[in-house]
């Protein structure tokens, strides 16, 4: 069985993947793809966020007893980046290339930071403090195969 | 895994590492003033007082001044954990770096005993007091990625980088008290080099990328094999060359070697730029791929025959091959990192405090306006200009004048850019102060 970073790395270039689709649609002025690839990377990084801020957090927050640090950083961070995935559906839209380039390049960097973060301290700490890592995994990839299930 | 000091909030204040990229390119300024007022000479040795003031100015003052700057906000971010009273250290060793780099060029150019203290002192106490200041994360062992690991080995290069130049300068000093005859040896100058070239400035730069372009750039990643032995193997290699001298047939070999695995590493990265997903334009990319080229033409020009170098550089294969290093390899390279650190910690800030007050996330300016591409671009033009007027110095050295303006321009604007993404970020500054929560 993977181990929660992995799973967890692994949704995250997932997540790239859609967001490149999207942008490169976009830059070959393919509105319509562009559409298609972003909702599918909205639907994932939306789930994504929610696996964490409902399952991963507050599982890492009761076995180390930290509630303001890291987790909090996370969430606060979540919440920047629905505002740009936001600004970045009104450019798309408004078929605004301009606009949509600007913002995708900020939520890119603000994503790519945030997952470093994430896939070298949060995950690897998670896997060794909580309790049973596994049946937490379970729960994880459960809460992501919900998406894949509806569809 | 200690997680008791971890913070992801700890971002030293936006001045730290901007104080630093700044005097790096104010370096770089002085640096082409002195080339075009010291003129045609300059280009003779790799010895002669001048061209190590200029050489300085480029390893001291920019390409060091640059990665100490970043690593500040680099620790954070990759460690979990930032320095521990980072102003304070930054404000001390940034300072003494400063003052140490302008003595150490005043002691090449005019040779005195005051310039000598100053550049000894400043030097080794605001190198060590960075060092000492880093290290006390580095040993915290909070990330165990391979990215920490190179970072770790890149800070021990620099630490025998610095001993080393400490020891040149205090060299008349000492000899009297200490038995340091052998430092006046030409190899431990090219250690020196070798150590500050390859382990502290390319093994860092390596150690970041394993992290940097797979992500930013969404390319595949490194291969794990690299990743995990080419840091270790590099820096042994490195040591080994205080037993094998540079100069000697074994030394020979190690550079070699060193050389080839280092392309190794060049190659790679030139390989996950040709897999990059990303369609958007990025002068960045550009950047890091003229840096690879060059690096691999530079490893075809070492193995050239000396007669080459006789015809066409009057015999100074060791200054060419520097000059191509530094300039084409290293500067290149730490351009295209600050076309993405500039606005990226310009952003990063801003958007640390809408944390505190989320509505003001509605003032943030976006990564490009901070940095324009097309003002990118104007610097990837402005680089290849002062490249190819350096190579025809370093083929006829009266051209000197063209590659001194060539890299006045280039800073000039670089300045001008980094700059103008920390007065923006004021503006927000005031925006988001005065914005009624």
């Amino acid at each position: 069985m993977t181990s929660i970073p992995e799973f967890m790395t692994a949704k995250h270039r997932e997540c790239d993947e859609f967001f490149i689709a999207a942008e490169n649609a976009i830059t070959q002025n393919n509105w319509a793809l562009a559409k298609d690839s972003f909702k599918q990377f909205s639907e994932e990084l939306d789930l994504h966020f929610q696996a964490e801020e409902n399952i991963l957090f507050p599982e890492f927050e009761q076995a180390t007893g930290i509630t303001q640090g890291p987790t909090q950083v996370m969430r606060g961070e979540h919440q920047q980046m629905r505002a740009l995935v936001a600004d970045l559906l009104q450019a798309l839209s408004a078929e605004d290339k301009d606009a949509y380039i600007g913002a995708s390049e900020t939520l890119m960097v603000l994503m790519q930071q945030h997952n470093m973060k994430e896939e070298m301290m949060l995950y690897p700490m998670t896997q060794q403090r909580v309790p049973a890592p596994d049946a937490l995994l379970t729960r994880v990839v459960e809460h992501c195969q919900t998406l894949e299930n509806s569809e | 895994m200690n997680i008791a000091n971890l913070s992801f909030s700890a971002l030293p204040a936006i001045s730290v590492p901007f104080r630093y990229f700044i005097s790096a390119n104010v370096f770089l300024i002085l640096a082409a003033l002195l080339i075009l007022f010291a003129g045609e000479p300059l280009g003779l040795s790799r010895w002669q007082p001048m061209m190590l003031a200029v050489t300085h100015l480029f390893t001291l003052g920019f390409v060091s001044m640059v990665m100490m700057g970043a690593i500040y906000q680099f620790l954070p971010v990759i460690g979990g954990v930032g320095i521990a009273n980072v102003s304070t250290v930054a404000t001390v060793s940034h300072s003494l770096h400063t003052l140490g780099t302008l003595a150490l060029t005043w002691n090449f150019i005019l040779p005195s005993t005051l310039a000598q203290i100053i550049a000894m002192s400043a030097l080794g106490i605001g190198f060590t007091g960075y060092i000492f200041s880093v290290i006390q994360v580095l040993v915290k062992k909070l990330s165990q990625g391979q990215t920490i690991i190179g970072i770790r080995l890149a800070m021990l290069s620099l630490i025998f980088v610095v001993l080393l130049g400490l020891l040149f300068i205090a060299q008349s000093y000492l000899i009297p008290y200490v038995d340091i005859r052998f430092i006046a040896d030409k190899n431990y100058t090219d250690l020196h080099a070798l150590l500050g070239g390859f382990g502290w400035a390319g093994l860092l730069i390596l150690a970041v990328s394993l992290q940097i372009i797979p992500m930013f750039h969404v390319t595949p990643s490194f291969p794990k094999w690299l990743a995990k032995y080419l840091p270790a193997m590099l820096v042994l290699l490195l040591l080994l060359l205080f037993v094998f001298k540079p100069n000697s047939v074994a030394g020979q070999f190690v550079i070699a070697f060193v050389l080839v695995l280092y392309s190794v590493y060049n190659v790679a990265f030139l390989k996950l730029f040709k897999q990059r997903k990303r369609k958007v334009v990025d002068t960045s990319v550009s950047f890091w791929q003229f840096a690879g080229v060059s690096f691999l033409a530079l490893v075809c020009l070492y193995f050239f025959p000396d007669a080459f170098y006789q015809q066409v550089f009057a015999g100074n294969k060791a200054l060419l091959l520097s000059a191509l290093f530094i300039y084409f390899y290293l500067v290149s390279i730490i351009e295209a990192m600050l076309l993405k650190i500039t606005p990226f910690l310009t952003y990063t800030h801003l958007q640390n405090l809408c944390l505190a007050d989320f509505s003001a996330m509605s003032f943030l300016p976006h990564m490009h306006e901070l940095l324009l591409k097309k003002h990118g671009q104007v610097l990837f033009k402005l680089h290849l200009v002062s490249c190819f007027f350096l190579l025809l110095t370093m083929a006829a050295t009266g051209y000197y004048f063209l590659f001194a303006l060539a890299l006045l321009a280039e800073f000039s604007w670089l300045l001008f850019l980094i700059t103008r993404s920390l007065y923006l970020y004021r503006i927000c500054l005031a925006k988001i102060k005065n914005n009624p929560l």
